[in-house]
C-alpha cells in the first residue's frame, strides 16, 4: 500500500467515524433531493442518487464515507431520473454561494483573517442589506452554513421562492450584484431633458433618490454621501464641496454641486457598488436550479472541516478554525508535510512547514491531509 | 343556487369563477357557438387579438365561446396555442387596465389578480392608481425587459413599491399567458371531442396562411456567435422570446449586415407575430442605430449560452473571418509554392 493509499484510507475511516457519531443528517424534503458524492480526486464523481429518509442517507454515509456530499438545490418528483427533464422539477430553494477571493497573503486554497473576514462581511451584507430589508425575509426563513472550506452558503427555504425560474433568479442575482442599474429610473421626470430649460432643471433638482429611500435608489444615495466612498465620487465633489453635495443628496437634490456628464457619472457609481457585491457570489449556484450544493453539516474533503450550520446571530463571530472542527485534540498523528503555511486550528498556531516530519493533533493533521499538503508517515 | 358574476366571467373567462360557471351551466355546442369560438381563434392567430364584443350584452356567449375556443385550439400545434394564449392575455390585460373606470372595477380586478397569484395592494388612487406587488410574484411574472428589471424598481419589505396600474396589468398579462399556455391542450383524448369541434378546427386550419418558415441559408450560421444561433433556433421553433432577446437579435442582425426585410421574415416565426408592429420596431432600430451589447450584458440578460471567447458578439464574426482569411491566405501561399515547385520540376 502506498503512502497516498494509506492516507486516503485513514481519512475515509475518520470520516466514517464522524458520520457514525451523528444522529441525523440531511436536508429538508430529503426524498425529493438529488445527491452527489465526491472522491479524493473529484468533488462530484457520482450524482443522480436519492434517499427516501435521513436514516437511509446516514447508513450510506457510515458505510461509504464519501469525501464530499452534495444535494440538489431543487426538489424533484423523481430525483434519480435521467436525463434531467425526467426528474420532473418541482421547485427549488434560493441559495447564495459566497466564497473567499484569492488572497495575496497566502497560497491558493488557504484562508486567513483578511480574506475570510471579507467574505463574512459580504454574507452579512447579503442578509442584512438585501434579503431582510428589501425582500422581506424573516430570520426564520434564512439559514446560513459554513461552506466547509473558504466561504458561506446562505439559503432561503420558502414557498415564496420555490417556483422562481432561471430568469427570475438571474434578475434577483442582478439586483443583489448591482448589474443593470439604470440610475435615471430613480430620478423622477426622467423623460424630460435635464438641460431643456430652467423650469425643468428646477423640477429635477428635488427628485433624485434620498438616503432614506428603499431599494437601489436609497442604496446609491447612501453610498454617495458616505465619506468612506469619496474616492469613487466625481472630482467636483471630492474636496470642499462634499458637505454641500451631501446636504443636497440627503434632501434628494443631486444638483447642489454642478457635475459634468452627471448621468454617466451616477450610472457608473451604480456599477461600482454593484461589482463589489457581484464579485463575491458564485452566481450560477443561485441561478441554475440543477446545481448541487455541499450538504450542510457534512464534512468537506478539501479541509476535513464541517460545513457547519449556525444561527445568523453567530455569523459575525464564526471562525471555522475553531467552530467547524470535527476531530479531537487528544489523538495525535505523525505526518510527512510537503509544504504548508502558518495556520490556526483550535486556537493553536501551526507551521509554516516545509518538507518535514511532524506529530500533530488529529484536527490539525486532518486539515493538512485533506489540503493534500501532507501524507501519513510510516 | 350560486350567483355568478357573469360580467367578470365574460371579461376574464380563464378565472376559476368562469370555469365553475361553465361546469355547472354546460353549453350546448351549437353552430352559432362554434362560429364564435372560431372567430376568437382566427382573430388571435391572424391578427394577434381577440375580437371585441360588448361584455354586458353577450356575457354568457363570451364565456361559452372561450370554452369552445379552448377545445378547438387544442387540436393545433404549440405554436398556435402560444399565439392564441398571447392574444387572450392581451385582451384581458387591456380590460384590466380600463376596468378602473367602472364602479366595481377595482374590486373585480384585484379578484382576478389574486386568482393569478398576484396579490397587489393599492396604495393610492389619486391622481393615478399606484400599487405594491409582492416581490416574488413580481419576479415570476414581470416581462424580461430593462424597464421591468428588478434593480430599477423600488423594492422594500418584500414588495415592489409604487407600480403604475399599467405595469400591474402588464405583469398580469404575463401571468394570464402562462396560465392559458399551461392549461392547453386540454387533456382529452382526440376521440372524445365532438365531431363539430374537430370539423371547426379543420376549417380554421384551411384559412391559415401556408407560409414556409424562413430558413436562413443566405446567412451562414457559422458566422454567428452561439447566443445568436440559439435565438434563431428558438425563433424558428416558435418560442416566445422575451423583449430583450428580440431587441438583441434584431440589433445584432442589423449590425451584421442583414437587411431589415430579412430580419422581419425571421420574426414571422414568433408566436405573437404582427407584421405592422414588427416592421415598425425594425425601422425604429434602423433609425436608432443601437450598438450591439457587450457579452457581459448578454450574460446578464440570460442570453449567453457558451463561452465563445469574445467580448462582443460582433467580434465573434470578426474573429471567424479573421481566422478564415488567415487560413485562406495560408492555403493560397501553399498552393503558390506547390505550383512554383511543380513549375521548377517541369
Amino acid at each position: 500500500m502506498t503512502d497516498l493509499e494509506r492516507t486516503v484510507e485513514f481519512v475515509r475511516r475518520k470520516f466514517a467515524d464522524f458520520y457514525t457519531a451523528q444522529s441525523e443528517v440531511g436536508p429538508s424534503s430529503i426524498g425529493q433531493r438529488e445527491f452527489g458524492f465526491g472522491s479524493w480526486e473529484r468533488k462530484i464523481e457520482t450524482r443522480h442518487a436519492a434517499f427516501p429518509t435521513k436514516a437511509d442517507l446516514r447508513k450510506y454515509l457510515v458505510m461509504n464515507a464519501p469525501f464530499f456530499i452534495s444535494h440538489s438545490i431543487a426538489y424533484y418528483e423523481f430525483p434519480t431520473g435521467r436525463p434531467m427533464p425526467r426528474k420532473n422539477w418541482l421547485g427549488g430553494d434560493l441559495v447564495f454561494d459566497l466564497d473567499a477571493d484569492e488572497c495575496p497573503n497566502h497560497a491558493k486554497g488557504w484562508i486567513c483573517d483578511t480574506c475570510f473576514g471579507k467574505t463574512k462581511s459580504e454574507a452579512i451584507k447579503l442578509i442584512e442589506e438585501f434579503l431582510m430589508p428589501d425582500f422581506g425575509f424573516s430570520s426564520n426563513e434564512i439559514s446560513v452554513n459554513f461552506s466547509g472550506n473558504r466561504g458561506f452558503h446562505v439559503r432561503v427555504e420558502s414557498e415564496k421562492v420555490k417556483q422562481l425560474d432561471r430568469e427570475a433568479r438571474r434578475d434577483l442575482v442582478d439586483y443583489i450584484g448591482g448589474t443593470g442599474l439604470s440610475i435615471e429610473n430613480f430620478f423622477r421626470a426622467k423623460e424630460k431633458s435635464w438641460m431643456e430649460n430652467d423650469r425643468v432643471k428646477r423640477q429635477l433638482q428635488n427628485m433624485g433618490p434620498k438616503p432614506t429611500d428603499p431599494g437601489w435608489g436609497g442604496r446609491i444615495a447612501r453610498f454617495a454621501i458616505d465619506p468612506a466612498n469619496i474616492a469613487h465620487l466625481p472630482k467636483e465633489v471630492q474636496k470642499k464641496k462634499f458637505p454641500l453635495f451631501t446636504q443636497g443628496v440627503k434632501e434628494g437634490n443631486w444638483d447642489k454641486v454642478r457635475i459634468a456628464n452627471k448621468e454617466t457619472v451616477w450610472g457608473d457609481l451604480g456599477k461600482k457598488v454593484g461589482v463589489h457585491m457581484g464579485d463575491q457570489i458564485d452566481q450560477n449556484v443561485t441561478i441554475d436550479t440543477s446545481k448541487l450544493i455541499r450538504m450542510a453539516d457534512s464534512l468537506h474533503g478539501d479541509s476535513g472541516w464541517v460545513a457547519k450550520t449556525f444561527p445568523l446571530s453567530q455569523l459575525q463571530s464564526f471562525d471555522p478554525r475553531k467552530d467547524a472542527l470535527a476531530f479531537s485534540s487528544s489523538e495525535t498523528v505523525t505526518l510527512n508535510i510537503v509544504e504548508a503555511p502558518k495556520f490556526l486550528s483550535r486556537e493553536e498556531e501551526f507551521g509554516p512547514f516545509k518538507a518535514e516530519k511532524r506529530e500533530l493533533p488529529l484536527h490539525a493533521a486532518m486539515y493538512l491531509l485533506c489540503k493534500k499538503a501532507a501524507l501519513l508517515s510510516d | 343556487m350560486v350567483d355568478y358574476n357573469l360580467n367578470l366571467c365574460a371579461k376574464y373567462p380563464f378565472t376559476s369563477e368562469a370555469k365553475a360557471f361553465v361546469s355547472v351551466n354546460k353549453p350546448q355546442i351549437s353552430p352559432p357557438l362554434i362560429e364564435l369560438g372560431q372567430k376568437r381563434i382566427l382573430s388571435a392567430l391572424l391578427k394577434g387579438e381577440i375580437p371585441k364584443q360588448a361584455v354586458v350584452l353577450d356575457a354568457k356567449e363570451l364565456v361559452y365561446s372561450y370554452a369552445v375556443a379552448r377545445m378547438i385550439i387544442s387540436q393545433f400545434s404549440r405554436f398556435h396555442i402560444n399565439r392564441y394564449a398571447i392574444a387572450e392575455a392581451k385582451r384581458a390585460s387591456s380590460l384590466l387596465e380600463s376596468s378602473l373606470r367602472e364602479s366595481s372595477g377595482l374590486q373585480d380586478s384585484l379578484l382576478v389578480l389574486g386568482g393569478l397569484g398576484i396579490h397587489a395592494k393599492i396604495v393610492s388612487e389619486k391622481p393615478d392608481f399606484i400599487a405594491d406587488v409582492p416581490v416574488f410574484e413580481y419576479l415570476r411574472f414581470a416581462p424580461r425587459s430593462v424597464d421591468y428589471k428588478l434593480i430599477n424598481q423600488n423594492v422594500s419589505g418584500g414588495f415592489v413599491r409604487s407600480l403604475t396600474w399599467h405595469k400591474v396589468c402588464r405583469i398580469a398579462e404575463e401571468a394570464i399567458k402562462i396560465q392559458i399556455q399551461n392549461s392547453l391542450p386540454l387533456k382529452i383524448p382526440k376521440t372524445d371531442y365532438p365531431q363539430e369541434i374537430l370539423k371547426a378546427a379543420k376549417e380554421i386550419d384551411k384559412l391559415l396562411p401556408r407560409e414556409e418558415s424562413v430558413v436562413i441559408t443566405k446567412i451562414p450560421s457559422e458566422n454567428f456567435p452561439p447566443c445568436i444561433v440559439k435565438l434563431l433556433q428558438d425563433m424558428h421553433m416558435h418560442e416566445n422570446l422575451p423583449h430583450t432577446a428580440r431587441w438583441f437579435l434584431a440589433t445584432y442582425l442589423l449590425k451584421a449586415g442583414v437587411k431589415p426585410e430579412e430580419i422581419a421574415a425571421i420574426f414571422k416565426d414568433a408566436p405573437d407575430y404582427n407584421e405592422e408592429t414588427t416592421r415598425y420596431q425594425i425601422d425604429y432600430l434602423v433609425k436608432k442605430t443601437y450598438s450591439v451589447p457587450n457579452c457581459d450584458s448578454i450574460d446578464s440578460y440570460g442570453l449567453c449560452v457558451a463561452e465563445c471567447g469574445t467580448k462582443n458578439p460582433l467580434q465573434f464574426k470578426a474573429a471567424y473571418h479573421g481566422k478564415k482569411v488567415e487560413r485562406d491566405r495560408r492555403e493560397r501561399d501553399a498552393n503558390q509554392k506547390r505550383d512554383q515547385e511543380q513549375g521548377e520540376i517541369q
